[in-house]
This record gives C-alpha cells, structure tokens and sequence, in this order.
C-alpha cells in the first residue's frame, strides 16, 4: 500500500482519538466513575487515569493527524487499543456490564461489535507500525527520522 | 525504535501538563477523595448535605439522621422522585445505611451515581450505627 | 490424621435475572475431601437481601453439599457482590467464604433516568438512551410527558436495540416525569420512567 494510504488510514486513527479525547475531556468525573466501574483501578487511580488519558488521545491523535511524532503516536495507539481491549474483553467474563466510557460518559454501544471494532483498529495500527519499521535504505531512513522529528 | 521512544515520551510528558489543569481547573473534575466520608465530614457539608437513608422503611420509621430521605431498592421507584425534588446540584448527597459492613448505602449509592446520574454521591462511614455513636 | 475438608467448586457463584423476576437463585457446591463427615451449620449473609440454605445433611468424605442461594431482585439494577460466610462443624474448616455476583438488568433500560438543567443553563435538548437487552425483541415503544412544558422526540439510533430521547423543556421551573413505554414480544408492558428538572 501507497504511504499516501497509509497516511489515510493513520490520519484516520487519530481522528478517532481526537474525537474519543475530546469527548471525555468534557467530563472527566464521569469518566473516572466510567473507569471505576471496570473494577479493575481504585477511585484514586480511576481519577488519575480518568484527568490524564483523554489528553494523551489528544496528543496521540493530533501527532497521527498531522504526521508529526508519528512513529511514537504509532506506539501509543496501539498500546491504548491493546489495553482497552483487554480491559473491556474482561468485563463479560466477570459479569460486569459497563458502558464503554469510549467516546465519554454513557456511550454503549454491543460488547461485541466494540472489541471487533477496537480488534481491526489495532490491526491496523500494528501493521502501518510494521511499515515505519521496515528496513530502509539509510538515506531514506535518515530523510524521514528528519522530518519526522 | 529509539526515536519512537522519544517520541512516545514526548507524547505522555506533553499529555502531563493539561491533565494537571484538567484536575485543577476542570468545573467536572473528579474528587480525589474516596466515595466514603465520615459523620465529622458529612456533618460539617450543613445544610448542602442531602442524607439518604438506604436501609428498610421499617428501620428508616424507627430512627433516621434528621432531614434524611428514605431511598430503598425494594422501593426504589416510588422513593426516587422524592429524592430528586431535594436534591440541586449545590448538595452533596450523602448515603447510609445500617453499619460499617452493610452494603446497601454502597448500592444505592452506585445507582444514584449511574441511573441517576447524580454527581457528588457519598456513602457514610459506619453508617447509623457510625451516626448515633457520634451523637453520644 | 483424620480430618474434614471442603473444598468449593467456585469460590464466587453467579446469578442474573431481571428485577420482576423477584429472586436470582445460584448454587455453591462443595467436596467435602477429607476424611470424616462435615456439616454447615450457619451460613451468614451481609443483608436481608441474600438468602443462602443448606440442607443440614452431614456429607461424607468424597461426596458433595451445597448451598441454594437467593438473592431479592425487586426494585434492584445493576451489578451486586454479596459476600455469605459457611460454618462447619470441622474445628479445622471452620468458616469460608463465598460471593455470590448478580446482574441484575431489565429487559430495556433508560440512562440517565434524571435530566436536570440548572439555573440559567440555556434550555439545549439533552438525551436519553433506551437501551434494549440482548435477546429481547422489541415490537414498539413510546415515550410520553404529561407536562406541556417538556418537548420529546424518540428516534431509533439502531432499530430493536437502542434508541435515543431528546429531552427539550420549553420552560423553567419544570418537574415532570417521563414514562417510557416498551412492549416486549412475550412480556407483560412494563413502563420505566425518568425525571425532568429545570431548577
């Protein structure tokens, strides 16, 4: 695939992230009490994760947006899908029923279609990481670290 | 794989800063408290207090916090609208039951902050039990 | 020596039922694998909700007991943990502990169940979610104020499944409740309500 396309697709992420980000920027209380609810962090650490997440879905999806950390950005991501799915997959097996808290306070949409939703961005994700990877000539490699940086 | 690293840093140290204002300056922030509060505390809200008694109505008949409001589940429609018409946004609302171990403030609780809602929910530490030995 | 042990085939029991079912019933089953018989004599619960019961019958080495356990669900949502202590007359199994966890759900269910606009908050359309569980199909639903101040307007985000109320109260000082209408294929109507406040 075209590195345009793969731009696509990453810029497409980080819209996600924004968006997710901004959403619960709006009312982290909510949010924190949406984080509590998975029984997994006590209340200091629901708040902890609940004030400093959104921004780092902001950061992480403007930096895919704008192509800039990029390589980082990649990381985060991927790192963000991998841990809410296993967060949000545990919830069933233990009998919890969780509005996501995905894209804020009450957002629920079906166990399923979320983790096979949340499951292809992550595939996505890994593989434009395993694009930025890819062995490169030097020169090249060396242009893009450039702009990249 | 060291500059994702940098970047990646980058990112989390950036994402620090307004988190930081976020939990300062947000008018929704989180409380950092835990949801338990005890009778000293509770008492020194006043007024802004909204008590909700949580335990049966026959315990609620026989002694309740002064001004409480019974909200039980075995009643739980019939009783929230009483609770809602007290309730403004200005109050913290502050939820017991029988004694340390019972879980019924805890459960209440937890719904008043999902069905309903409701922000700056609470649950008394020690419950009556917790109320009446401070009276003494 | 010859002793008494229990050991449970699940430490935490599960239960789910909707909240006219009245009880959620779950079972813990036990071995006893020592060597002489066992027997629960009390078993202890955190509230008048929980209800757990043995038979009473002293259970030989090898063979298994257990305990029914009920759990109230009038008037009750939600995700409960209700902790239930076991008593023995084994000196050296004499007290465990189980969970009993129950979901508690309704067949549709509304989120938030208050909507509030606080004083001088511009009166913007706020919304709730009417959630249809898995499993049940929905055949119409409506949703009705009887205040003229409260304007309403229900659209399916995904048909069967959920729906979204937008809430706009033309008004201040409003106090009106909500009723929520579904009719479920094989249940009885049960309507669920939500509060409007505009302080």
């Amino acid at each position: 695939m075209s590195r345009s396309s793969q731009r696509i697709i990453a810029a497409g992420i980080g819209v996600i992230f924004l968006i997710a980000g901004m959403m619960k920027v709006l009312d982290p209380a909510a949010f924190a009490v949406d984080i509590l609810n998975y029984r997994i962090l006590p209340w200091t650490g629901a708040v902890a994760l609940a004030l400093y997440l959104p921004w780092v879905e902001i950061f992480c999806g403007a930096a895919l947006v704008l192509h800039r950390g990029y390589r980082g950005a990649l990381c985060i991501a991927a790192g963000l899908f991998a841990m809410f799915i296993g967060a949000y997959g545990s919830t069933r097996p233990r009998g919890l029923d969780v509005a996501c808290g995905c894209f804020g306070h009450g957002a629920h949409r079906g166990y399923w279609p979320l983790l096979i939703g949340d499951g292809l961005l992550l595939a996505a994700t890994l593989w434009l990481l395993k694009a930025e990877f890819r062995p490169l000539s030097p020169v090249i490699r060396a242009g893009r670290e450039e702009r990249a940086g | 794989m060291s500059l994702a690293i940098r970047q990646c840093l980058t990112i989390l140290l950036l994402a620090v800063i307004p988190a930081i204002g976020t939990g300062v300056w947000h008018p929704k922030r989180p409380s950092w408290q835990s949801d338990e509060v005890t009778v000293a505390v509770a008492r020194s809200w006043g007024a802004s207090a909204l008590w909700v008694d949580a335990r049966a109505d026959a315990d609620f008949e026989n002694g309740h916090i002064p001004g409480a409001l019974p909200l039980n589940e075995e009643r739980w429609d019939d009783l929230l609208p009483g609770v809602v018409d007290a309730w403004d946004p200005g109050r913290k609302i502050v939820v017991y039951c029988s004694s340390l171990s019972c879980q019924t403030s805890r459960d209440v609780a937890r719904r008043l902050r999902e069905e309903v809602s409701l922000p700056n929910v609470f649950v008394l530490q020690g419950g009556w039990e917790a109320w009446e030995a401070a009276q003494k | 020596m010859a002793r008494a042990d229990l050991r449970w085939a699940a430490t935490t029991v599960y239960a789910a039922a909707e909240p006219s079912d009245g009880v959620a019933t779950a079972e813990a089953v036990f071995t006893n694998t020592g060597s002489y018989p066992i027997k629960v004599t009390a078993t202890h619960t955190s509230c008048g909700c929980t209800a757990a019961v043995t038979d009473g019958r002293a259970v030989a080495p090898g063979q298994t007991g257990k305990i029914e356990i009920t759990f109230k669900t009038l008037g009750r949502r939600g995700l409960y943990e209700e902790p239930i202590l076991i008593e023995t007359d084994d000196p050296k199994a004499k007290e465990s502990a189980i969970t009993l966890r129950v979901l508690i759900r309704n067949p549709v269910e509304l989120l938030p169940t208050l909507l509030f606009w606080q004083a001088g908050e511009a009166l913007t359309p706020k919304v709730i979610r009417v959630t249809v569980g898995d499993g049940f199909v929905l055949k119409n639903i409506d949703a009705t104020c009887a205040d003229p101040g409260v304007d309403l307007k229900l659209e399916p985000v995904r048909a069967g499944a959920v729906y979204k109320l937008t809430v706009t109260p033309k008004t201040e000082n409003v106090k009106a409740t909500i009723t929520v209408t579904p009719e479920i294929e094989g249940r009885a109507t049960k309507a669920l309500t939500a509060h409007v406040r505009v302080i």
